[in-house]
């Protein structure tokens, strides 16, 4: 399939969310739809967690419960990631590893990490910011953190999907995740916030929601020469992933580790 | 009892092992933290190999070794070292 799909799927909770990733990779690698750009937002903020992790070595559930914060457990390895409504932009992209290599070639897992964040910083570019990848999965600004990515297969087909801070909110994330609660001073809150690095704070201009979804479009065509059109999920994609959502909701799954 | 230990790799990913011990040994293992490995399912074969394994074990990098190649699984941001390096950690900790 020659053009690529590029879905704005807007708000979303952390369930929906995860399950229409893996219901776009699951139909890619069933030939079922192509290529997929995914962009996206989380309603209410919410906690994922990489697939080894965890969850009660690395989320408060309590203050999670208290200030409305989901949880949900990604099929991805990885770190925990606090997605604040508002505060950070997700896309996702659904790919063969051949359709991939053709366009830009890598060798192994790693490489497929630093052709897709490169797709990721052709991306920033667009809205004069200047990153760059920094392995194992991070794109980084002045050395500071602004993107973190994680990835899994299925057959032949690549899901990369990464958080894309807009702002920050430190004191919510250390209350959410578990840092061990001696670190919770202004002065740790202060070490985070030199490491980390946002759109908002960034970007020349004021940009918009939108024109940061539309600079990774643009980006990702650049990079990857191909066309990128905006589309809608598929009937079967919608099935699907509603069907995968109970799964990201079942409590066996969540606490799975 | 139940050991545990938190070993941080260079590069910057964290392994959190938990093992549950009888009498030296190893009854269950959770290798939990922030690395990458494909298939993930694999985790699962390779915590497993760890069962009957014991301290003063001598083959604990060659039995992970051998439990990711017939997994066919592939680390990122852990070497098979690292986690070899978790677990006699872990045994070397103080009881939970």
């Amino acid at each position: 399939m020659a053009s690529w799909r590029f879905l704005d799927s807007g708000e979303g909770d952390a369930y929906w969310n995860m399950a229409l990733d893996e219901a776009i990779l699951m139909l890619c690698a069933e030939g079922k739809v192509p290529e997929t750009l995914r962009v996206y937002t989380w309603k209410p903020s919410a906690v994922s967690i990489g697939y080894f992790q965890s969850l009660k070595q690395e989320v408060d559930l309590d203050a999670c419960r208290s200030l409305g914060v989901d949880v949900v457990r990604r099929i991805t390895g990885g770190g925990a990631v606090y997605h604040e409504c508002g505060g950070e932009l997700t896309y996702s992209l659904v790919a063969g590893e051949d359709t991939l290599k053709a366009k830009r070639f890598f060798e192994d897992i790693q490489g497929s990490y630093r052709v897709i964040c490169e797709a990721v910083v052709e991306g920033l570019k667009k809205i004069g910011i200047r990153a760059e990848f920094k392995p194992i999965n991070d794109i980084i600004v002045n050395g500071k953190k602004i993107s973190g990515n994680a990835q899994t297969r299925r057959r032949g087909v690549i899901l990369q999907h990464g958080t894309i801070l807009l702002k920050t909110d430190i004191p919510t994330m250390f209350k959410v995740l578990k840092v061990s609660k001696e670190k919770i001073s202004d002065k740790e809150i202060k070490v985070v916030e030199d490491r980390v690095t946002t759109i908002y704070r960034e970007a020349q201009s004021s940009v918009t929601l939108e024109d940061i979804k539309d600079a990774l479009r643009r980006g990702f065509s650049d990079y990857f020469n191909t066309g990128i059109e905006p589309s809608s999920p598929t009937q079967d994609e919608l099935n699907l992933a509603s069907e995968y959502r109970k799964r990201f909701a079942s409590w066996s799954w969540i606490a799975k580790r | 009892m139940l050991l545990r230990s938190e070993y941080k790799v260079k590069g910057g990913k964290m392994i959190k092992v938990s093992l549950d011990v009888e009498e030296g040994t190893i009854k269950n293992a959770l290798i939990a933290g922030d690395f990458f490995l494909y298939p993930e399912e694999a985790i699962e074969q390779i915590e497993r190999s760890l069962k009957g394994v014991s301290a003063d074990s001598s083959d604990l990098e060659r039995v992970l070794a051998d439990a990711v190649m017939e997994a066919g699984a592939q680390l990122l941001g852990v070497a098979v070292e690292d986690i070899a390096s978790a677990v006699k950690l872990a045994f070397q900790s103080k009881v939970v």
